[in-house]
């Protein structure tokens, strides 16, 4: 879902046109559209970087997941660590360009806590990565984007909690 | 349904992708398309009843469908082509908001070919009268928006043929 098939969705239901509010707010999201694309680029750019770095950060913290009886030990369960941050990464470039949660909320966030839950995975340490990925992020990105790219970073870390 | 955003993520996703360069670039042109169509959708609501109005004009209106025995004879039957009409400008001028052809498929297209032959309704004089909207509609939004309705008219009748 994005703003504009939201507004088409609550249109349809009224059998009507969109509104001239409705119309300037999609007007306002296609006219910011080109700044979201440069932080989805420069995010995607530097993602192994991006991850590399969060996952060094969020082990030097939580040094228990790495350890013996963490969930991230053993070479495998650590790629596996960095392969869902990298998934969350992702999901967050989707969420900058459309300009809405929903694909983030859709694909990664409903049911999170029951899957990590199963898998024996403290959803602490995974929102820590998340916490981290933004911090590394924020480095990246032009001071103007920050404030749009750490919202969907905090939504995410915000529905771990 | 689907936007021309939702559209690109949906696809990247199923592949566990990043938005890649032409994803990007597909991103890109509907941005900058953006405000024409949301100028374009805001002329066609200004005028939705006199565009249907005139293209019924250019196309049914003097033909034998409005005269005893054709399918627009008695004002009920009248009543609802107009009606039918103004749910396909206004359809299609959602698809073109949403740059993506869904919504046609999902809420106008569906059975509705069934449903005109069951009603006896002929198809030829409904993309006639398609066509004509068409016309009407892009010399109300210029060239270049009309074009882009153009798209969404087109897949009305060709789902309809």
């Amino acid at each position: 879902m994005s703003i504009v098939t939201k507004s088409i969705v609550n249109a349809d239901a009224e059998a009507r046109y969109l509104s001239p509010g409705e119309l300037d707010r999609i007007k306002a999201f296609v006219t910011g559209g080109q700044a979201r694309l440069r932080i989805a680029e420069t995010l995607t750019g530097a993602r192994e970087t991006i991850v590399k770095q969060a996952g060094d950060r969020l082990f030097q913290k939580r040094p228990d997941v790495v350890s013996p009886g963490g969930n991230a030990y053993g070479e495998e369960m650590t790629a596996t660590c960095l392969r869902d941050m990298d998934y969350y990464l992702r999901l967050i470039t989707y969420g900058v360009v459309s300009g809405d949660v929903t694909p983030i909320e859709e694909i990664g966030l409903v049911g999170v806590r029951e899957m990590y839950k199963s898998l024996g995975t403290d959803i602490g340490a995974v929102a820590q990565s998340v916490r981290e990925m933004k911090d590394v992020a924020l480095g990246l990105i032009a001071a103007d984007d920050a404030s749009e790219a750490s919202s969907y970073f905090d939504y995410v870390i915000g529905a771990m909690q | 349904m689907q936007d021309a955003i939702t559209s690109v993520i949906n696809s990247a996703d199923v592949q566990g992708k990043y938005l890649d360069g032409s994803a990007i670039d597909k991103l890109k042109n509907y941005f900058s398309s953006g405000a024409l169509r949301v100028r374009a959708a805001s002329v066609i609501s200004a005028n939705a009843a006199g565009i249907v109005k005139e293209a019924v004009a250019k196309s049914l209106l003097y033909s034998d469908v409005t005269r005893p025995g054709g399918n627009m004879y008695t004002t009920r039957r009248y009543a609802a082509c107009i009606r039918d009409l103004d749910y396909y400008l206004r359809y299609a001028t959602y698809a073109m908001l949403a740059g993506d052809p869904s919504i046609l498929d999902e809420r106008v297209l569906n059975g509705l070919k069934e449903t005109y032959n069951s009603l006896g309704v002929p198809v030829s004089s409904t993309v006639q009268a398609i066509q004509a909207m068409k016309e009407v509609t892009a010399s109300l939004t210029g060239a270049d928006a009309g074009k882009e309705m153009g798209v969404y008219f087109d897949y009305i009748c060709s789902g309809l043929s």
